[in-house]
């Protein structure tokens, strides 16, 4: 069962994905009824399985709001940027809702969040409810004359802050009462220990049985002021006056505390109309579940494919390289044995293992678009708290990167979106001051190139602030004010520890990391950072990263008897090189083609016995105009290596960022330009 | 001592018909034209009820709102805005801003009572 419920979760998190790139889609195009079908069955097919798997609070939660997209796909209102807004923030709340014994902040929410949908449907209903009530009221009346009463439970949870509005709860009690005989429960559970209590709070809720000629339109009335600001259930209890019968209240409770729907006890009632509703509904959801979503808009991703656990793939790419180590190695035994069939038998295999490889590894990509949605989403909230208007322009959404790095770059590019955002668009005013559209833009592009992928973020905002940089920067003690840099390295200050350009940390940018931060995580994927700016024209950052973590382009030299990997990607150029012109070097640094060059012996660092051969060769390796040697024995040849992380006993160093096993069972230690650069010059 | 409810509005025949039934209704009356004005009431004196129109020159429904919720002594006194039509955006603003409920015009005397009722005794 536990998995079950594992898979509903990610499959509600996959709605909530789909909700949210689909209303944003909405919000440009509101007459789009394709997305108001889907998001209509997204929140049917919630309220469906949640209360299969016992989210109860999800499943009632998205039942309003199922009603409520309800109205707009059979077209009887055209949706609004509100009930847009509304929906986007409600999906947080759905997130939250998942939960399989909620506590009493989950209920509220749930009321909160359902109090809020129904206000958000009576928006919708007004003009058509006053035919509908007439109906309903007519068939009140007809029961009213048959049967005198009805028995109502109502369950009013009033949020803490209902006194602010100068409500007294009280009152309503109070109303209730007077609409026909009541059955009182007060609930203190909540009440804290005087010391702890803010008087300007109410922690008290009420569960109360009604015995009433009045229609259920009377009793929501009732709380008609505080319908946004407290939990309010109004259910049927029976069709007649049940307040002196313990039984039946007791398995009302009961049923309720169970989640189970109550049918109410009647004489010879035609059934309520909820309920008829309830089990049409049911049929059409059974009719909804077997229906594949070919026709579905923006979920392309999901058609045609199955769910795997992450961790799946990651054992199964795990497994994938070990078998090409163990392949190479065969290779190495089949060619030493110089057996005819075993050599042809092991080539194929080679071949075969290589595509196993190839498809494992694209197996692992996923387009950057699975994660898009988020960038439009804090675009569309930024902008609407910051009160500045912004489009998101993206391109290359379809670009593949390795799941993993994708995980690790979210936090990285919302961070560098936050800030585009607070510091580099302007507000309208200033916009149109300055000439330009009145509408900012964030453009967000993806390339592929060779094995690494470009990520673009540009805005078209005021760029950055130079001066200020440079002032900010003196203040933090980070350069001093006799330092003399270009306009370039006063923009590359942004990058370093310590630095953070907004003087009033505001709630976006101020979240606790800085460019600093994003910048080593960039590193740690092996990528790079760059960025370029022009005042009032626009400031644009590039991050280059591997397409994969787990394998990279290099190539392998020899230093001694170990073996070393060199990323192919920061390699410039290589020489020959005789040890003696090292030797008389000054200070590790040497001149090549007239560049005075630092350079690191890795013979001297890694073996060290003064034997270093006489020719070596110096390769050039470059990293953000910064070009540093690296001295080998020999080069062997390129490599495409599966990176393994290194145990526990290496974690301290910081050279390598992995080790490869070659094909003769060798290992080779894949070598961290970044690092080693860092430590060595 | 009788309740003190203060009506506040800039149409001199509503600000009429809300003081006749109110009074009538047995509480104490005091009238306004506008949110300055209304202002100028909050003073320390005790107010037990404050209905405000929503669109009024000088300082409006909702500014005055948000500034007699400011007040520390009459920071939980209920408040009605009159609004016309069921106007749900204006509605919900005003109930952000602090606001207890609504009545919405056209009303009859019955029904301005039952919502007083909802928020004063």
């Amino acid at each position: 069962m536990n998995s079950f419920v594992e898979k509903f979760k990610d499959e509600v998190n996959e709605y909530c994905e789909r909700l949210e790139s689909g209303l944003l889609l909405l919000e440009r195009e509101p007459e789009n009824y394709h997305i108001i079908d889907e998001i209509f069955r997204i929140m049917h097919s919630m309220k469906g399985s949640g209360g299969m798997f016992g989210f109860d609070l999800l499943s009632d939660v998205t039942h309003d709001l199922e009603s409520l997209y309800d109205i707009f796909r059979s077209k009887k209102r055209p949706i609004d940027s509100e009930v847009i807004s509304f929906t986007l923030s409600s999906i947080d709340g759905l997130h939250n809702l998942m939960v399989v014994s909620p506590g009493s902040e989950h209920h509220l929410l749930a009321e909160n969040m359902k109090s809020k949908t129904k206000l958000q449907i009576a928006r919708f209903t007004d003009e058509q409810n006053s035919s509908l009530s007439e109906n309903s009221s007519e068939t009140d009346h007809s029961v009213q004359s048959n049967f005198n009463q009805n028995t109502w439970h109502i369950s009013f949870v009033p949020n803490k802050d209902i006194l602010k509005n100068g409500t007294n709860p009280l009152y309503l009690i109070d109303e209730l009462n007077a609409l026909g005989e009541c059955n009182i429960q007060v609930n203190f559970d909540e009440l804290p220990s005087l010391s702890e209590m803010n008087p300007e709070y109410c922690y008290v809720s009420w569960s109360l049985f009604i015995a009433t000629t009045e229609d259920i339109k009377t009793l929501r009335d009732v709380f008609i002021f505080v319908s946004d600001q407290a939990g309010i259930q109004i259910e049927k209890v029976a069709s007649q006056n049940v307040l002196q019968d313990e039984a039946v209240l007791t398995s009302f409770l009961n049923a309720k505390l169970n989640h189970e729907i109550w049918e109410p006890t009647e004489p010879e009632m035609p059934k309520p109309d909820i309920q008829e509703d309830e089990t049409e509904e049911i049929g059409v959801m059974l009719k909804l579940s077997v229906e594949i979503p070919k026709n579905s808009v923006f979920a392309q991703t999901t058609v045609d494919s199955i769910r795997v656990d992450s961790q799946k793939i990651d054992q199964y790419l795990n497994i994938v390289s070990e078998l090409i180590t163990a392949q190479s190695r065969l290779e190495v035994i089949a060619s030493k044995l110089n057996h005819p069939d075993l050599e042809a038998a092991t080539e194929n295999f080679g071949k075969l293992s290589r595509q196993l490889r190839e498809n494992a590894f694209d197996m692992s990509l996923i387009p950057l678009e699975s994660v898009a949605v988020r960038f439009k989403r804090l675009i569309h909230d930024l902008s609407k708290s910051l009160d500045k208007e912004v489009d998101l322009v993206t391109e290359g959404m379809e670009t593949e990167l390795d799941k993993n790095i994708i995980e690790k770059l979210i936090e990285p590019l919302l961070h560098i979106i936050r800030n585009s955002m607070d510091h580099g668009i302007e507000n309208r005013n200033e916009r149109l001051a300055k000439q330009k559209t009145a509408i900012g833009a964030v453009l967000i592009k993806a390339s592929t190139a060779g094995s690494y992928v470009l990520i673009e973020i540009e805005d078209d905002g005021a760029g950055l602030d130079l001066t200020k940089i440079r002032k900010k920067a003196i203040e933090k003690g980070i350069i001093n004010d006799q330092s003399r840099l270009s306009d370039e390295e006063i923009a590359q200050l942004i990058f370093e520890p310590g630095f953070s350009t907004s003087e009033l940390v505001t709630d976006m940018s101020g979240r606790g990391v800085g460019m600093d931060v994003v910048k080593k995580r960039i590193q740690e994927m092996r990528g790079m950072i760059e960025l370029s700016t022009e005042k009032d024209r626009f400031t644009r950052i590039s991050i280059k990263l591997p397409l994969s973590l787990s394998i990279i382009d290099g190539l392998l030299t020899r230093v001694g008897d170990g073996y070393y990997v060199i990323p192919s990607s920061v390699i410039k150029k290589i020489h020959f090189i005789k040890h003696e012109s090292l030797k008389n070097g000054f200070r590790q640094v040497v001149e090549l083609e007239g560049v005075q060059l630092p350079y690191l012996n890795m013979y001297d660092e890694f073996v060290g016995d003064g034997n270093a051969p006489e020719n070596q060769l110096i390769i050039v390796v470059g990293l953000n105009n910064q070009l540093f040697g690296l001295v080998v024995d020999e080069v062997i040849h390129e490599y495409q290596a599966v990176i393994k992380p290194l145990g526990r006993l290496l974690k301290g160093q910081n050279a390598f960022s992995g080790a490869s096993i070659l094909g003769t069972g060798q290992l080779a230690l894949v070598i961290d330009t970044n690092k080693m650069i860092k430590k060595y010059s | 001592m009788l309740k003190q409810i203060l009506i506040v509005d800039d149409s001199e025949s509503i600000r009429e018909v809300l003081a006749f039934s109110i009074s009538n209704a047995g509480f104490q009356v005091l009238v306004a034209c506008d949110g300055i004005e209304a202002l100028k009431y909050f003073d320390g004196r005790t107010i037990d009820l404050l209905l405000t129109d929503y669109h009024m020159p000088n300082l409006n429904g909702l500014e005055l709102i948000l500034k007699i919720r400011q007040i520390e002594h009459y920071k939980f006194i209920p408040i009605l805005v009159l609004t016309t039509e069921n106007q749900v955006k204006m509605i919900k603003e005003a109930r952000e801003s602090g606001a207890t409920g609504w009545l919405t015009k056209p009303f009859n005397t019955e029904k301005l009572l039952q919502t007083l009722r909802k928020v004063i005794r």
